[in-house]
């Protein structure tokens, strides 16, 4: 296949976007598509080397397809754009982990395969760290339990109820210790 | 077959348990500038000398380049960290049973040594000095994720723990590609010790574990002494095989005859022949102390070498009467 840009060259770079649901595809040889300025400012071609933020930053890429809204978005403590962490493999800093935690999210679960933290939790005031993520857990519970009301979804609801009660429990024996 | 060695120390050389620590009131160090990361080390500096005033502060920047690399080639910092000027200081204990960066990856990445095969032991030492910073430091960390850690691989226990492995027999059969591939299924990953990507120059590899989330630093540390377990007694297993082979045997004494006699060597043929020795005292051929050959294969590298004056000349001839000398003294 023929370059749709010079018509010259052999079409080595195959792209397909979707944005907003709707599709495009284009077939560039190398130099067009280096030209075609499709991999700036949109999402950076993944890159896959030895260098584990590198395998990381590429396996955003590619779950992180189409994402144009979110990619304006920065983060509130260190500015970082979701842009930035994709392409650099690195995370501005712990709070992004809570600004852009939906669209790590598929990503954290592929490259450890688990999202649940076991092992050591650091003793510098451990209550008001786990207070502060048990109030954000509980209100995201909450929304949880009433979408799940809304939809007659009992059976989840039910699990939700007992999740929650489960953490407002821990958190009062947190806060007698 | 020699005595039973101890802690696998016939082909595990040594354990490192490294923690990445970030604080919370910093954006981690890519975003920081130098003065950032001045404080971040600052901070840690003196939280150091409230709990571990035995840990010596070393400001990257007031170090030569060769002191840099030494320290690398030593694994107590990594060879990124030792390119670092402004902004980086390493924490040491004169031991150098216990090292801490600040501001490489992460802002603290502790770590913790201990010789052979040792992985309870070096858990330990790095989980107490961890548990003093944690007393004055305030570290990012979020019940569901874990310690965050500036790249997210590292998230959840953000412990890496990891074992310097020689195996001659293993690389020269080469089954050490197959055995990454099965580990790499284990949550472990296996590679050349000098640096990622590197080639496996004197057949020394770091066995390691590769995934934090959702496992405790216990089970972890369990897997790779398992495996570690299993790659010793298969590495074992290839050096009798192999050195029933004449030819290997033949390398092995030619590799002690320029060791013991040459005049120059440059550092990847000492480390080879290093190598090549070491397999033959481990499998009986020679009658050779392995702990001198295995220090050897730090010291003969090419900063930590340099650091000694009479290397000051001719690096090369430097190092063939080191060798010489360590191995007449020792023998």
């Amino acid at each position: 296949m023929l370059c749709e840009q010079c018509k010259q060259r052999e079409a080595t770079t195959h792209i397909r976007r979707v944005i907003n649901g709707v599709g495009e595809e284009h077939h560039l040889c190398a130099a067009c598509a280096q030209a075609s300025g499709l991999f700036e400012g949109g999402l950076s071609l993944p890159e896959f080397g030895l260098h584990l933020g590198g395998l990381f930053s590429g396996f955003l890429g590619e779950s992180a397809a189409a994402l144009p809204a979110a990619s304006a978005r920065r983060c509130p403590f260190c500015g970082s754009s979701l842009h930035e962490i994709i392409q650099s493999g690195n995370v501005g800093c712990a709070q992004c982990y809570d600004t852009f935690y939906d669209q790590l999210e598929p990503t954290l679960q592929r490259v450890h395969g688990s999202l649940e933290h076991s092992g050591k939790n650091p003793e510098s005031d451990p209550k008001t760290i786990s207070r502060n993520q048990k109030a954000k857990r509980l209100k995201a519970l909450k929304e949880q339990i009433a979408a799940a009301v809304r939809e007659e979804n009992y059976e989840a609801a039910a699990q939700l109820r007992d999740e929650i009660k489960r953490l407002e429990g821990g958190e009062e024996d947190a806060g007698s210790v | 077959m020699p005595e039973a060695y101890e802690n696998q120390n016939d082909i595990v050389l040594s354990t490192r348990v490294r923690l990445a620590r970030n604080l919370a009131e910093y954006p981690f160090p890519a975003r920081l500038d130098i003065k950032g990361r001045q404080k971040v080390c600052e901070a840690a500096h003196a939280a150091a000398l409230a709990i571990a005033p035995e840990l010596e502060y070393i400001d990257m920047a007031e170090l030569s380049r060769a002191k840099a690399v030494s320290l690398a080639e030593r694994r107590l910092c990594s060879a990124a960290f030792a390119q670092r000027d402004q902004g980086g200081a390493l924490l040491l204990r004169k031991d150098c049973r216990v090292s801490v960066m600040l501001c490489e990856e992460d802002h603290i990445r502790l770590q913790a040594y201990a010789p052979g095969l040792a992985l309870r032991e070096a858990w330990e030492l790095a989980d107490s000095v961890d548990t003093a910073f944690s007393r004055k430091l305030n570290f990012a960390f979020s019940e569901q994720l874990g310690y965050l850690t500036q790249c997210p691989t590292n998230l959840g226990t953000a412990m890496r723990a990891s074992v310097l492995l020689h195996l001659p027999a293993l690389a020269r059969l080469g089954r050490v590609g197959r055995l990454a591939e099965s580990i790499s299924k284990l949550g472990l990953t296996i590679r050349g010790a000098f640096g990622e990507g590197s080639d496996a120059e004197g057949a020394l590899f770091q066995l390691s574990n590769q995934v934090t989330l959702g496992i405790t630093e216990q089970a972890a540390l369990e897997n790779l002494q398992a495996i570690t377990l299993q790659i010793a007694e298969q590495e074992r297993l290839a050096q009798r095989e192999l050195l029933k082979d004449p030819a290997i045997e033949n390398k092995v004494w030619r590799a002690l005859g320029l060791l013991r006699y040459a005049r120059r060597l440059d550092s990847k043929e000492a480390l080879q022949l290093l190598s090549l020795a070491a397999l033959g005292a481990c499998g009986g051929a020679l009658e050779l102390p392995l702990d001198a050959i295995y220090q050897l294969m730090t010291d003969v590298l090419p900063a930590t070498l340099s650091l000694d004056p009479a290397a000051a000349g001719d690096r090369d001839a430097a190092r063939a009467t080191l060798i010489r000398e360590r191995l007449k003294a020792e023998s």
